[in-house]
């Protein structure tokens, strides 16, 4: 598989108040942490590339689109940035919500650096996993898509540990003929040992 | 400005009952009506109803039932005898009926000016809560940026990487976040003193020239020409006059402010009284207009379009006018500009101050 090149993280800062704004990206200078600032949620959702890793910082309660209007719009939009909440009031109700959509944490303003960038290192951690992790699954789904109809039901029987005589009673088969389709499949997706190949099964039924 | 009539007395209510009820009796003794000469004292009974005695009603009712047998007897005035008694109870009954249902009617309107001060209290609760939420989400964010730049200096410190000027920056970045927290909070001192509401008569007119004098700097800084027309025959308004006052500033403020950049700034105060109901005082500019599509959230707190506006003079006006049973709309103008209008009790509909 192509490793693909890393690209480094951007934490990006979404708050109206220009003056928090401000004073966070001066933290983040601070620690040399990149960092890019907008005034909107809109001017966020312009300039995004969803393939640009990181983490979004963002202010719950905005004019225009709100924190939580963009946090749905970005689900929407199948981006999965992790979310760190920046509120400057304690509305439960609305931090409630806003945990129960996937935010990744959310914090009370005015809080200790220690606390920010922790969490900034964390979002930004799950967020290399999060994507490593879909890459696979899509890598793994192209390759399980090369297989045949045939091929793809004596795979499956074999991840759950059936032997070749019990899958060939299923599949109506002979257990030789079993055996082709195995190797053949297994050769296609590319693995050669049959852990391997009960992994990628489980990665491409994601 | 004309001078209020003091409410009417205990006193003043007794005498007029029975100078009233002398005259009725002499006309009933003077003029052969017979049989219906009771009927105007119902009139004497409707007119002791407006004491402030919740007792007079019924006493003057007994009062004026003795007073309609009386005239039976005194009376030189022939006729069936049996018919002119029967007529005569007929009127002690309306006079009996008048005092009772008179009486009840007072009570009840009573209880409902009671209620309408339970309201404006409750929406006064609401106010303070929201305010509270707004103050700390406003502070919030000075306090924030002040930290931020604090930590930031002091893990540079720790580095020991700092460069006086850099150090300079952040403490100047500090001090500036402090300041603001301590305009934030001047601004709102003016809105948060909490009294009661204590409203009694007042003329519109009176009020407006009076608030509007504490704008007059900024008028004449702008040369806004300001016109007020109010009909010398409008009722008084029932109104705390100093958050009235407030209501008053707050709007022509807006519309000042809305005009600061327009060719013709003209600021039109008016008043009227519709099929005799509430009064009605609108504030007219030829100012911008205003920069959001939907009006009504201009109202909601910490909504401001100004670099250093709150968001919280309308909201505030409004929860002012609704404490005082009126309501408080925006217009966008046809030709430019807004206009505010807002609704005030008069004194008759106005539950009575000593209720
Ligand atoms: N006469 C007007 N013309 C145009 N826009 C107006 C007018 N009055 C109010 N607005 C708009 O409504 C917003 C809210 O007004 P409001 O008085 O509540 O707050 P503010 O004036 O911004 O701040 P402050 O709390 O200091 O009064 C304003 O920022 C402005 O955009
Ligand atoms: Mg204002």
């Amino acid at each position: 598989m192509v490793a693909e090149e890393e690209r480094e993280p951007i934490a990006f800062i979404v708050d109206d108040d220009e003056g928090v704004r401000q004073s966070i990206r001066r933290l983040f200078d601070e620690v040399s942490m990149p960092a890019l600032e907008f005034g909107s949620a809109n001017d966020f959702l312009e300039a995004y590339d969803p393939d640009q890793p990181g983490c979004l910082l963002l202010d719950i309660r905005m004019p225009g689109m709100s924190g939580t209007e963009l946090q749905r719009t970005l689900l929407e939009r199948e981006i999965f940035l992790p979310i760190i909440f920046i509120t400057g009031h304690a509305d439960v109700a609305l931090a409630v919500e806003c945990m129960k959509l996937g935010a990744f944490d959310l914090i009370e303003k005015p809080f200790r650096a220690q606390r920010l960038l922790d969490t900034v290192h964390q979002a930004m951690a799950k967020d290399r996993e999060d994507r490593a992790l879909r890459t696979w699954v899509a890598e793994a789904k192209r390759r399980f898509s090369l297989l045949t109809n045939r091929e793809r039901e004596v795979v499956d029987l074999a991840v759950t540990g059936l032997t070749n005589r019990e899958i060939s009673e299923e599949l109506g088969i002979t257990s030789q003929a079993i055996d082709a389709h195995r190797s053949k499949a297994m050769w296609k997706v590319g693995v050669m040992r049959v852990t391997d190949l009960v992994r990628l099964s489980d990665l491409a039924n994601r | 400005m004309g001078t209020a009539p003091p409410p009417r007395s205990r006193r003043q209510s007794l005498a007029v009952t029975i100078l009233l009820a002398g005259a009725v009796l002499a006309l009933d003794l003077s003029v052969p009506l017979g049989v219906a000469g009771g009927v105007p004292y119902v009139a004497v009974v409707l007119v002791s109803l407006r004491s402030p005695d919740p007792r007079l009603p019924i006493r003057t009712a007994v009062l004026c039932s003795v007073l309609t047998l009386a005239g039976l007897l005194l009376s030189p005035s022939g006729g069936v005898v049996w018919m002119v008694l029967a007529n005569r109870t007929l009127a002690v009954f309306a006079i009996g009926v008048t005092a009772v249902l008179g009486t009840r009617w007072q009570e009840a309107s009573q209880e409902m000016a009671k209620q309408q001060l339970r309201l404006a209290e409750v929406s006064r609760v609401n106010m303070a809560g929201e305010l509270a939420s707004g103050i700390a989400h406003e502070l919030n964010q000075p306090l924030a940026s002040v930290l931020n730049y604090a930590e930031a200096a002091s893990l540079a410190v720790r580095r020991g990487e700092v460069s006086p000027e850099k150090l300079l920056k952040d403490l100047q970045s500090i001090a500036d976040g402090a300041e603001l927290g301590g305009q934030i909070l001047r601004r709102l001192r003016g809105f948060l003193a909490h009294r009661p509401i204590e409203r009694s008569p007042h003329n519109i007119n009176a009020l407006v020239r009076e608030a509007m004098s504490l704008l007059s700097s900024e008028r004449k800084q702008l040369s806004i020409d300001m016109q007020i027309r109010i009909p010398a025959t409008l009722p008084r308004v029932m109104v705390d006059p100093v958050l009235i006052q407030q209501v008053l500033v707050n709007l022509a403020r807006n519309a000042i402010e809305a005009m600061q950049d327009s060719e013709t700034k003209q600021l039109v105060i008016r008043a009227a009284q519709h099929d005799s109901e509430d009064v009605e005082i609108a504030i007219e500019d030829s100012g911008k207009g205003p920069e959001r599509p939907d009006i009504e959230t201009l109202f909601e707190h910490f909504v401001s379009t100004k670099p250093e506006g709150l968001g919280v003079g309308l909201a505030i006006s409004r929860s002012i006018v609704e404490a005082h049973g009126g309501h408080l709309t925006a217009e966008r103008n046809p030709y430019r500009g807004m206009t505010f209008r807002f609704t005030l009790p008069p004194v008759d509909a106005a539950p009575s101050a000593e209720g």
